[in-house]
Order: C-alpha cells, then sequence, then structure tokens
C-alpha cells in the first residue's frame, strides 16, 4: 500500500522523512504556502505593505517562490536577467520562455525582462572571456552583473525587498563550503534575512526551510513548468558536489540536513552576536553609485566599456549610509 | 522516445532508459541502481507518487532529478 495523506488519506504524493509527514497532492502545496507564509513571519522578512520583487531564473525554486507569494497575496513581481547563456540547449531562451508562461498565466503581476546583451552590448559569457575575473568560468563575472543589477532594478523601480528562491539544500551547502574552510565573515552573513542600507533592497530567502525536492514538488503538483535542464556553466560546481554529499547524510540519518542549517542559525545569534563587520571603506562608485570598497569605479562598471556603464541616477540616488553589504557577500556563485 | 508495452517496468530518468522487475517501491528501484533516493521525485504514469510506491507490469516510472547548482538559485 502506498503511503497516505496524513490529513486525509488519500495517496501521498510526497513523504518528508524530516518531519515524519507525507501529503496528498491538495494537502501538499497547502502545507507549503502556510509554512512559507509562518517562515515570512518568523524572519520578519516582509508584510504585505512592501513591494516585493523575486529573482526569477525560469528554475523551479523561484517560479514556485513567485507562485507561492501571489496565492499569499503579498505585492509581488519578477525580474529575469537574460544571460545570453546558450548551450547545446538555448538555456537562456528556454528559461525566459518559461518565466514568460508563467508571467502570462497570472494576469496579476508583472515580469520584468532585463537582456544584460541589449543593455551592455555583451552577453555573460563574452564578458566573461573579455575579463581577467571571468577567466575559466563565467560564474563570477555573471554572479557580479546579477548582484549588481538586481540591486539597481529594485532601487529604480521602488522595490524595497529582493527575494530569491534559495532553499535549504542551497543555503547547506553554502554553510557546509563555508565551514569547511572557516570562512568567518562569510558564516556571519549567511542568514535569511539581509536588512536594507544604502538604498538596496532588503534580501530575503523565504523558502529556506525546505528540502530542493520540496520546492520541485510543489512545481509539479501546481502545473508550473519550470526549466529542467541547468545552466551549462553550472557542470561540476562544488554546490552540486556539497549538495550530493549532504543528501547522503541525509539518506542515513534524515533531517541531518535541516538540523544542520538550523542548529547554524541558532548558534549564529550566539557566536556572531557582538561581530563587527571587519572596517572597510565604502564610497559610492563614482558612474553608478552603488558602494564599493575600490576607489572610484564599483568592479560592475570597471567590468564594463565607459560607454555602456549604467550611469547614476541622479533623480534618486542611492543614498549612502554604512555599513553595507559588500559586495562579496556570501553567495552560491 | 517510444515506450513499448512490457511485463517490466520502464524507469527513465532524464536521456537514460532501462528496465525493472515489477513488485518494487520506487525507492527500492532507485537503491538498486545505485542512485540516493534523496536526489529524486518520483512520477509514476505521469503522477507524482511517494517513493514507497510499489510498482505494477508495464508502469512507467519517471525519476525527476532535484538537485541543481552552479552559481545560482535565483
Ligand atoms: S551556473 Fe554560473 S554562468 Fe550559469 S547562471 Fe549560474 S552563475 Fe551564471
Ligand atoms: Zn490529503
Ligand atoms: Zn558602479
Amino acid at each position: 500500500m502506498p503511503r497516505k495523506c496524513r490529513k486525509c488519506s488519500r495517496p501521498a504524493v510526497i513523504n518528508m522523512r524530516q518531519h515524519k509527514l507525507a501529503l496528498c497532492a491538495e494537502h501538499y502545496p497547502e502545507w507549503i504556502i502556510a509554512q512559507t507564509e509562518r517562515f515570512i513571519k518568523k524572519y520578519h522578512m516582509f508584510t504585505r505593505s512592501d513591494r516585493v520583487l523575486v529573482a526569477v531564473s525560469g528554475g523551479k525554486d523561484s517560479l514556485a517562490l513567485w507562485d507561492v507569494l501571489l496565492q499569499l497575496e503579498y505585492q509581488v513581481d519578477a525580474l529575469y536577467l537574460g544571460l545570453g547563456i546558450d548551450g547545446a540547449y538555448a538555456y537562456s531562451a528556454e528559461s525566459r520562455a518559461m518565466c514568460e508562461a508563467f508571467a502570462a498565466a497570472h494576469p496579476g503581476t508583472t515580469l520584468h525582462v532585463l537582456d544584460i546583451q541589449d543593455i551592455y552590448g555583451e552577453s555573460i559569457p563574452a564578458m566573461a572571456a573579455r575579463t581577467r575575473r571571468g577567466r575559466g568560468k563565467p560564474c563570477s563575472v555573471c554572479g557580479l552583473v546579477k548582484r549588481h543589477e538586481m540591486n539597481r532594478i529594485a532601487h529604480d523601480l521602488g522595490y524595497n525587498v529582493l527575494a530569491t528562491g534559495h532553499n535549504l539544500d542551497d543555503e547547506a551547502a553554502v554553510l557546509f563550503q563555508n565551514t569547511l574552510n572557516w570562512q568567518v565573515g562569510y558564516l556571519a552573513r549567511q542568514a535569511p534575512v539581509l536588512p536594507e542600507g544604502n538604498g538596496f533592497a532588503r534580501k530575503v530567502k523565504p523558502f529556506c526551510r525546505f528540502y530542493e525536492r520540496e520546492t520541485a514538488a510543489y512545481a509539479i503538483v501546481r502545473g508550473i513548468e519550470y526549466i529542467y535542464d541547468e545552466c551549462p556553466y553550472s557542470e561540476g560546481a562544488t554546490t552540486i558536489y556539497y549538495k550530493e554529499l549532504l543528501n547522503k547524510l541525509e539518506a542515513e540519518k534524515p533531517g541531518a540536513k535541516l538540523h544542520f542549517y538550523l542548529s547554524f542559525l541558532k548558534a549564529r545569534q550566539e557566536l556572531f552576536a557582538n561581530w563587527k563587520e571587519e572596517k572597510v571603506d565604502l564610497h559610492p562608485c563614482e558612474n553608478c553609485g552603488q558602494p564599493t570598497t575600490a576607489p572610484g569605479l564599483c568592479s560592475f562598471c570597471r567590468m564594463l566599456p565607459a560607454e555602456v556603464r549604467p550611469k547614476v541616477n541622479l533623480a534618486n540616488p542611492i543614498s549612502l549610509q554604512f555599513p553595507v553589504q559588500p559586495e562579496n557577500s556570501a553567495e552560491k556563485a | 522516445m517510444v515506450i513499448f508495452m512490457s511485463d517490466k517496468v520502464i524507469v527513465t530518468l532524464r536521456k537514460e532508459q532501462w528496465e525493472a522487475e515489477p513488485g518494487k517501491t520506487a525507492r527500492q528501484i532507485i537503491e538498486e541502481r545505485g542512485l540516493n533516493p534523496e536526489n529524486f521525485l518520483t512520477m509514476i504514469n505521469g503522477q507524482l507518487v511517494d517513493d514507497s510506491t510499489r510498482l505494477k507490469p508495464g508502469d512507467h516510472l519517471k525519476l525527476v532529478a532535484v538537485i541543481s547548482g552552479g552559481g545560482d538559485a535565483s
């Protein structure tokens, strides 16, 4: 006999061993939506008066997040950044099509599409090929561009919260990596919420307590089409390696991943209660106004030829208060 | 992809396809292949099911890999 839903005894679509909870196709999405609301409140992420921008990639996590926030009736729109990445399977074109299809089916929300090549004249792989930062793999350039542009767009369009679809497996893999290397600065900053500052939006991760298979199951049950293929550059990424390692542990000890992450969040409060960001001198980038440690231009503007650099929005400049979220805060990239 | 009627279970994972014996659970079939059930969701004949579900002859078991990675989750 297949396992039954705890609430109604119909066949379960998923069994979450770490919660000893199996749910059916009707009760599972209800549970995900209610849990997301609980995490949003618990970590003081945002309220219904905030304007939330979800960064969508066409993948399961970000589209599921957009869907859940719409179900919860938050003021939410989405941002898709066209990176111009084409492998064997037109990754960027397909992922954009997934986001557009979702937006078309949900008339109450807006998808902002921003194509990096259209604005800056170069795709991410081209930028990477031209610069030292991109040597070997475009992920570092890609991460820099995404961070800069997400901050810029949220600011210029008046969103005060930026939400990303990071799930628990993402967070646990980064945590594992940062712990293996004892990256104290990164550990101090790894949190479900990064407060706003300097005109930057608050950054939130409402799915940070869901396993990756749970966000995928939500997308499938809700009939959300997402891009199943990965970005071609993600192959061999260390994140995937750490996720697989953690899942080996999880298979033998259900709940091990969850425990690793949640006990870190608890320990973090004690460990870093008096922790101060290393005193770094930050100033506004001469060109775009985003805070930077480098004198003159920020690393994003420095990477671009002068004629295509984004100009600072003088009517509504990013105000500068310190300390801020430094450019290199821990991300998966 | 062409799937023939069979008294076996047809298992697919991305572009790979193989046969398994009916009567086993989806989880057992994953483990027999040397894979970790934590990395997959299971669909039988197009429906998402819990992996304790047993397969019948002629069933199509699709394994959905859930690990994504690389630089971002945005
Ligand atoms: S894998 Fe690398 S290049 Fe591809 S989207 Fe992620 S960060 Fe960008
Ligand atoms: Zn039910
Ligand atoms: Zn700049």
